[in-house]
C-alpha cells in the first residue's frame, strides 16, 4: 500500500517534503517529518497495532495522545528496547524500529487468540480464583500459562544505555497544559513579571485548539497560537517546557516532571525528571473523550472522535474514507462536519439523543450526511477490522450501515489527575455527566476544560482569570487583560450514555487490560460494593494508561449494576504518575559507580600506587589489604599483622570521625555524653570513651583528647561520625544551650596515620620535629599538638593493635607526603603499610570492640566494661542502664571463642548454642559478632556474646549457622587473646 | 628534618569541550578557618579580626582579597589566599589571639573548593541543588549550606554566572563527577586548578 493512502493531498503541519524510513514488526514503511508513529502507520493503511492483554485480540488505534490504550509498540532493540510506548507518542525519525507486543508468533496469526474463545472462563477475578484450587497447580500450571499469555511489552534485561538527568526548578505559577486555557494563563502571569514555567505533554504547544477549526479575534487559531507563542518565548521570566509532562502532584506546591529530549544529541539526557517548587500551578490539562461500550467497541477502525480530528489536522491522515460517527454529544458533530469540510463522505451520524436544532446538524443535514437521533450502535461488524455497524432506533428497529471507520464520542472527562494526587475527590456532575476536580485549595486551580468549562471562550476567560488571581496572590501586580473573541460554537450538550442496551462479553470498558461490561456486572453481582474493590477485582485502570478513557465509563456502569447514584459509588484514588515514567529518569544518573557518593581518604591515591585492595565499608572507599605479587587476603594481611607485631607497620585512618570542642563547659559537656569519668583528664592526655544512648546502650567508643582545659578533639568510630556529631548537636542546641561549649566536626581537615609495633617510636621520631617521643615525655595515652616538617600535627599514643602504637594526624593534603617520609624512614625497619583487614584481626586478638559488637543492643555491661562507668555521674543513659532487664546477668557477654579443631573455621553471625543441642530459641545462649585468623596463635579466633559468659570459661558450646548447617564446637576464652596484661602496649 | 609537599585534591588532566558554556577548577591556596565565637563575644571577636562579620545565616561578604560567610549563628567560615597559613599556622596564631573569645578551626584541608564559572553555571548547580538558585533570590554574595546528590556542600554565588563550591575533601571525585556529568550538555570543561 502506498505511504500516503491514508493521507489527504493538502492540510496537516507535516513536512512533505521530508520522507522518513521506519520499520514496524520487521516491515519498512514511510513517514513525514510531524508524524506520529501513529499517524505514519495509519497514513499506510495499517489498522492493527497490537493485540489485548488478557484475550489477544486485535486492536487498533483508538487516541491520538496520552489515552492510547490500545496501540503500545516497543521501540528500539536490543538493550535500549522502550517497552509499552503508546504510539501516538512517538515521534517518527528517520530510522526508527518499533514492534508489536503480546503477539505469539506475530501480529496477524496470534495462536493465542483462542483465549478469545474461552473468554468466558476469563472473567472478573479469574486470576484470584486460580488461587483457590488446587494449590499445587498455580505455581505449576497456571502461573506459566497466565505469565506467558498476559503482559505487556518485556524489559531487555540488558543496562539501559540511556542516559537520564534532574533538574530541580523554582517558579511563582506553573502552568501545567499549554492549550487554549494554559496559555491564556502563563500570558497573564508572563505579562505580569511573575515566573512562570509551561509545561506541556506534546511537541508543539495549543492542545484541543490545533485539532479543531476554530477562530480567534477573527483569524485563524493557528494565527493566534503564533503569535502568543512567540511573545512567551520573548519573555525571559517564562520558561516553556515541551515534551514535559507533569506527572505528579506533591504536598507544598511540589510537581513531578518528565521531559523527553532529542534523542539525536550526544550531550543531551534521552529524559529529564525535573522536581518543580512552584508557588501556585494552574492545572490546564484538558479534558479527554470517552468511548461507549457496545458489542465490538474494540475492533481495529474504531476510533475515539477527537483523535480523527486530531490526525486530520495535524498529519491530514484519515483513518477511513466512510466512517459512521455514534456521538452522545454536540462534539461528535464538531467532527463530522470537519471530516466532511476535508472531503470525507461521512456515512452518518448516529446519536442517541433528542433532535436538536444546531448549526452544526443543518451543516451535516445540508451536506447530505444522514442524522439519526434516539439512536445507538449495537455492534460493531467485522473481522479484521470494521466494515459496518448494527443501528438500533428507539423503536428497536436494527439497520445495518457500511463504514470503514467507526468513530466514537462517549462525551468528555476533565484530565484531573493532578487535581486529586493530593486526596481531594472528585464531584460528580449531572449535566455534564462525568467527574470534575475537588474544589481548588489555593495551591493548584483547575482551568477550561480540566474544571469542565470546555468552550474555547471559556478556556481563554478561565486560564486569565486564574493567573490574575494567582499573581495579585504573590505579589504581581497583574491586569485582567481584554480576551480575545471567539467565533460561535455549539454549546456541550450530552445525553449520557456509557454502555449501549445489551452489551456484555464483547464490549470493552477498559480496553488495555480487556475488561468489560460483563465483568464490571459480573464484580457487582459477586458482591464487590467498594469500587476500590471492584476495581483491583476487574482490574479496570489498572493497567499502564490508568484507564484514562475506561475508568468514567466503568464506574457509571458499576453504579448502574449496584443500583446506586455515579456520585455515590465516586471515584477510585488518583495516584502519581499520570502516565508512566521511566524508573532510569527517576533514578537519573544514580546508577552504577555513581549510585552513592563515593568518600575517600586523603590516602587513596597514594595507597592505589602501593597496591591496596580496597573495599566498601558505608560510603568510604578503604584500603583492605596491601598484597605482594601472589599474596592473596590471607596471605597479605598475615603478613601486615606479623610486620606490626614484630617491627612497625602504619595503617590510614584518616576517616575516624574527630570532633574539636572548646568553651568554659567543654568538659562538663564531655562528662555529660561519656559514661566514663572526665573531669580527671589532665591537658596532655588522651583518654578511651563509652557514650551511651538515652536507653543505656552503647552509642560509640573513642578517645578524647585534651590539649588544653578548655580545649579537646574526640574521635569517634567512622561509622558513627555523623550520627555522634549530630548527638552531640541535640544536646548542646536543646536540652543544654546555657553551656558554653563550641565545637564544629574536623574529620576531613586531619587526615591519620596510625603507626604501630614495638619499632613504631623510632621510626615516628625520625619525621617528628617535635614533640620527643620518648617513654617519660611521651608515654602510654599521651597527646601533643606539634610539627612534622614545618606543618602543624596532633599525635598521640594510643593502640588499637595492642602494640606500642601513635595515631598521628596531619592536614590532609600533607597526608601522602607523610606517608612517603615514614615508608622511607621505616625502610631499613621493614615498615609496612597494612589495611583493614589485618587491624580488624589484631583488633580482635586484644579484644577491643568495633561495629559488629558495638551494634546498638550492647550495654557497658555486655562489653565487659561495666566498671568504665562512674555510678554517680550523671550522663546521658545513667537513667536507664540499670533496667532489670539490661542487668539481667543471663545477659550475653562478651568472650573469646576458639573453635576445639583448630582447622575449622567460624563465622560471624552465628548462633551459639549448648553442645549438641538443638537450634531452638530455648537453647539461644548468644552469638558469634566478629572472626579472625590469628597468626600469633596460628587458628581461628573470634569474638561473641555468650549468656553466662564469665561461668563458662573454658566450657565449650555450638557455634551453628543453620544457613549453611554448619555446627562448630568452641572453647570460652577470654576476649583478650593477645598480651592480657597491656605490656607490649605500655613498652 | 622532612619536608611535607602539599597535593591539590583534584589531579585529573584538563578537558576541553567545543562551544563550552560552563568551567570548573579547583582553587588552590586557600586558606580557610572557621571560627565559632563563645556566646556573648561576637563584638569582640569582630575586634579582634579587626573586621564587620554577616550576621545572617546564608551570606557572605568580600573583605579585601578574602570572604567571610556565616554558617549558623556565632559560626564564620573565613577564606582567604594564603598558602603559607594552609600548613597549619594560621589557625594556631588566630586560636592564641582569639583565647577566651571563639573557638578556631582550621579546615583548609578538609574542603575541596570548586570555581564554577560560565553561563551555563546556574543551571547546573540546579540540576543537584534544591534551593532556588535565580539571581532574585540567590544573588552574589550570597551563600547556603545544602547538598549535592548526598554530598554537603556549602555554595556561595561570587559572581552572576560564577559559584564556589565547597565540599567535603572526601567527596571532592564524586562532587567533581557529578558536575561534570550534569554540565555535560552544556559542554563543561575541567580547568587547571588555580588560585
Amino acid at each position: 500500500m502506498s505511504p500516503d493512502a491514508f493521507r489527504l493531498r493538502t492540510g496537516g503541519r507535516i513536512d512533505r517534503t521530508s520522507r522518513l524510513a521506519f520499520t514496524f514488526d520487521g516491515r519498512r514503511y514511510k513517514g513525514l517529518a510531524g508524524d506520529t508513529l501513529a499517524s505514519a502507520l495509519l497514513a499506510n493503511g495499517v489498522k492493527l497495532f497490537g493485540r489485548s492483554f488478557k484475550h489477544h485480540r486485535r486492536r487498533g488505534i483508538m487516541g491520538f495522545g496520552v489515552e492510547e490504550p490500545n496501540a503500545l509498540v516497543t521501540i528500539g532493540n536490543g538493550a535500549a528496547a522502550e517497552p509499552n510506548t503508546r504510539a501516538t507518542m512517538v515521534e517518527l525519525a528517520e530510522g526508527l524500529e518499533a514492534t508489536s507486543q503480546n503477539r505469539w508468533p506475530t501480529l496477524s496469526l496470534d495462536l493465542q487468540a483462542v483465549n478469545g474463545l474461552a473468554g468466558r472462563f476469563l472473567g472478573a477475578g479469574f486470576y484470584y480464583k486460580t488461587f483457590k484450587w488446587p494449590p499445587a497447580a498455580w505455581t505449576g500450571l497456571y502461573e506459566k500459562v497466565i505469565r506467558h499469555a498476559a503482559g505487556l511489552g518485556r524489559a531487555s534485561h540488558a543496562a539501559d544505555p540511556d542516559r537520564y538527568d534532574k533538574s530541580f526548578a523554582f517558579c511563582d505559577v506553573l502552568v501545567v497544559g499549554g492549550g487554549p486555557a494554559g496559555l491564556m494563563a502563563a500570558l497573564v502571569a508572563g505579562r505580569a513579571g511573575a515566573r512562570v514555567t509551561l509545561a506541556d505533554e506534546m511537541p508543539a504547544l495549543g492542545g484541543r485548539l490545533r485539532h479543531e477549526d476554530r477562530r480567534i479575534d477573527g483569524r485563524g487559531a493557528m494565527l493566534w497560537l503564533g503569535e502568543i507563542e512567540r511573545e512567551l518565548a520573548a519573555l525571559a521570566n517564562v520558561t516553556l517546557l515541551r515534551r514535559t509532562t507533569v506527572f505528579g502532584a506533591y504536598d507544598h506546591g511540589t510537581f513531578g516532571a518528565v521531559e523527553q529530549l532529542a534523542s539525536d544529541d550526544g550531550r543531551l539526557p534521552r529524559q529529564r525528571f525535573w522536581q518543580i517548587s512552584a508557588g501556585a500551578a494552574v492545572l490546564a490539562t484538558g479534558a479527554i473523550e470517552r468511548s461507549i461500550a457496545f458489542a465490538g467497541n474494540d475492533l481495529p477502525g474504531v476510533m475515539l472522535a477527537s483523535a480523527a480530528q486530531g490526525y486530520l489536522f495535524e498529519h491530514a491522515v484519515v483513518a477511513g474514507w466512510r466512517p459512521v460517527v455514534f456521538t452522545t454529544n454536540s462534539s461528535g458533530y464538531a467532527t463530522a462536519l470537519d471530516l466532511v469540510r476535508a472531503g470525507i463522505a461521512v456515512q452518518a451520524v448516529i446519536d442517541n439523543g433528542p433532535v436538536v436544532d444546531s448549526a452544526t446538524a443543518r451543516a451535516l443535514h445540508e451536506a447530505g450526511v444522514p442524522l439519526f437521533r434516539h439512536a445507538v450502535v449495537e455492534r460493531a461488524v467485522g473481522g479484521r477490522a470494521v466494515t459496518g455497524v448494527v443501528m438500533r432506533d428507539e423503536l428497536g428497529g436494527r439497520r445495518e450501515l457500511e463504514c470503514d471507520q467507526l468513530l466514537v464520542s462517549g462525551g468528555w472527562n476533565p484530565t484531573l489527575h493532578l487535581a486529586a494526587h493530593r486526596g481531594g475527590r472528585p464531584r460528580w456532575d449531572d449535566q455534564l455527566a462525568t467527574f470534575l476536580p475537588p474544589p481548588a485549595d489555593g495551591e493548584l486551580l483547575p482551568v477550561g476544560a480540566a474544571a469542565g468549562r470546555f468552550a474555547l471562550e471559556d478556556c481563554l476567560a478561565d486560564g486569565a482569570m486564574a493567573a490574575v488571581d494567582l499573581c495579585r496572590r504573590l505579589g504581581h501586580a497583574a491586569r485582567t487583560p481584554t480576551l480575545p473573541g471567539t467565533d460561535e460554537a455549539e454549546p456541550y450538550r450530552i445525553t449520557p450514555l456509557f454502555a449501549v442496551e445489551g452489551a456484555g462479553a464483547k464490549a470493552f470498558v477498559d480496553l488495555q487490560n480487556d475488561v468489560t461490561v460483563a465483568d464490571l456486572r459480573q464484580a457487582a453481582a459477586e458482591g464487590y460494593r467498594s469500587i476500590e474493590h471492584a476495581k483491583r477485582y476487574t482490574t479496570l485502570g489498572m493497567a499502564t494508561d490508568q484507564g484514562k478513557t475506561a475508568n468514567v465509563t466503568g464506574l457509571a456502569i458499576l453504579a448502574e449494576a449496584l443500583a446506586r447514584p455515579v456520585a455515590e459509588v465516586g471515584t477510585t484514588g488518583f495516584r502519581p504518575p499520570y502516565t508512566p515514567v521511566a524508573i532510569g529518569a527517576l533514578a537519573h544518573h544514580h546508577r552504577g559507580p555513581h549510585f552513592a557518593p563515593v568518600r575517600r581518604t586523603p590516602l587513596h591515591a597514594a595507597q592505589v600506587v602501593l597496591g591496596a585492595v580496597f573495599f566498601e565499608t558505608g560510603l568510604w572507599l578503604r584500603a583492605r589489604y596491601v598484597p605482594r605479587p601472589g599474596e592473596d587476603m590471607a596471605a597479605a594481611s598475615r603478613r601486615e599483622v606479623q610486620a606490626v607485631r614484630a617491627g612497625v607497620g602504619v595503617v590510614d585512618v584518616s576517616p575516624l570521625g574527630k570532633i574539636e570542642l572548646a568553651g568554659s563547659d567543654a568538659r562538663a559537656f564531655l562528662e555529660r555524653l561519656y559514661c566514663n569519668g572526665m573531669a580527671t583528664l589532665r591537658p596532655g592526655r588522651a583518654r578511651y570513651g563509652l557514650m551511651l544512648r538515652e536507653d543505656g546502650m552503647v552509642l560509640d567508643d573513642g578517645t578524647i583528647w585534651c590539649f588544653g582545659s578548655g580545649h579537646f578533639m574526640v574521635t569517634t568510630t567512622t561509622a558513627n561520625a555523623a550520627a555522634v556529631l549530630s548527638h552531640m548537636e541535640l544536646h548542646h542546641q536543646h536540652f543544654w544551650p546555657e553551656l558554653d561549649v563550641q565545637f564544629a566536626s574536623v574529620s576531613e581537615q586531619w587526615a591519620g596515620l596510625a603507626v604501630a609495633g614495638p619499632r613504631s617510636r623510632e621510626v615516628l621520631q625520625r619525621v617528628v620535629d617535635e614533640p620527643a617521643l620518648d617513654d617519660a615525655s611521651f608515654p602510654f595515652m599521651a597527646v601533643a599538638e606539634g610539627r612534622i616538617g614545618g606543618v602543624v600535627c596532633r599525635i598521640a599514643r594510643i593502640s588499637f593493635s595492642g602494640e606500642r602504637a601513635f595515631e598521628v594526624f596531619v592536614p590532609a593534603g600533607h597526608a601522602e607526603a607523610l606517608l612517603d617520609c615514614l615508608l622511607e624512614a621505616g625502610a631499613t625497619d621493614g615498615i609496612t603499610l597494612y589495611g583493614l583487614e589485618a587491624m580488624g584481626t589484631m583488633r580482635i586478638e586484644k579484644g577491643h570492640v568495633a561495629g559488629a559488637e558495638l551494634d546498638g543492643r550492647t550495654t557497658p555491661r555486655d562489653l565487659g566494661l561495666e566498671r568504665m562507668q562512674i555510678r554517680k555521674k550523671p550522663h546521658i543513659g545513667a537513667a536507664l542502664r540499670d533496667r532489670p532487664g539490661l542487668t539481667d546477668p543471663a545477659r550475653p557477654m562478651l568472650v573469646g571463642l576458639v573453635p576445639v579443631d583448630r582447622s575449622e573455621r567460624l563465622r560471624a553471625g552465628a548462633l551459639l548454642v549448648p553442645e549438641g543441642a538443638e537450634v531452638v530459641q530455648a537453647n539461644d545462649l548468644g552469638r558469634v559478632t566478629s572472626i579472625a585468623w590469628s597468626p600469633g596463635l596460628g587458628h581461628p579466633i573470634a569474638l561473641g556474646f555468650l549468656a553466662h559468659g564469665t561461668e563458662r570459661l573454658g566450657q565449650r558450646v555450638d557455634a551453628v549457622f543453620p544457613l549453611y548447617r554448619e555446627r562448630v564446637t568452641v572453647e570460652v576464652r577470654q576476649s583478650c587473646f593477645v598480651d592480657p596484661e597491656g605490656e607490649r602496649l605500655r613498652g | 628534618m622532612v619536608e611535607l609537599r602539599e597535593r591539590p585534591v583534584i589531579l585529573r588532566p584538563a578537558t576541553t569541550a567545543e562551544g563550552s558554556r560552563c568551567r570548573v577548577a579547583e582553587r588552590l591556596g586557600l586558606c580557610l578557618t572557621q571560627v565559632i565565637a563563645r556566646p556573648g563575644q561576637e563584638r569582640e571577636l569582630a575586634r579582634i579580626l579587626g573586621q564587620k562579620l554577616p550576621e545572617r545565616p546564608g551570606t557572605a561578604m568580600t573583605i579585601g582579597d578574602g570572604t567571610v560567610m556565616a554558617l549558623r549563628p556565632r559560626d564564620w567560615l573565613l577564606v582567604r589566599h594564603d598558602p603559607v597559613g594552609r600548613r597549619g599556622g594560621l589557625a594556631v596564631d588566630l586560636r592564641r589571639r582569639l583565647d577566651g573569645v571563639a573557638l578556631v578551626i582550621d579546615q583548609s584541608h578538609g574542603r575541596v573548593v570548586l570555581r564554577l564559572e560560565g553561563a551555563a553555571s546556574r543551571s547546573v548547580l540546579q540540576k543537584g541543588i534544591d534551593i532556588d538558585l535565580h539571581p532574585d533570590q540567590f544573588g552574589p554574595g550570597a551563600a547556603a549550606q545544602t547538598g549535592i546528590a548526598g554530598m554537603a556542600v556549602l555554595v556561595h554565588a561570587v559572581a552572576d554566572e560564577a559559584f564556589d563550591l565547597y565540599g567535603n575533601r572526601s567527596f571532592a571525585e564524586s562532587l567533581l563527577d557529578w558536575l561534570l556529568e550534569a554540565g555535560r550538555e552544556w559542554g563543561i570543561v575541567l580547568e587547571a586548578s588555580g588560585t
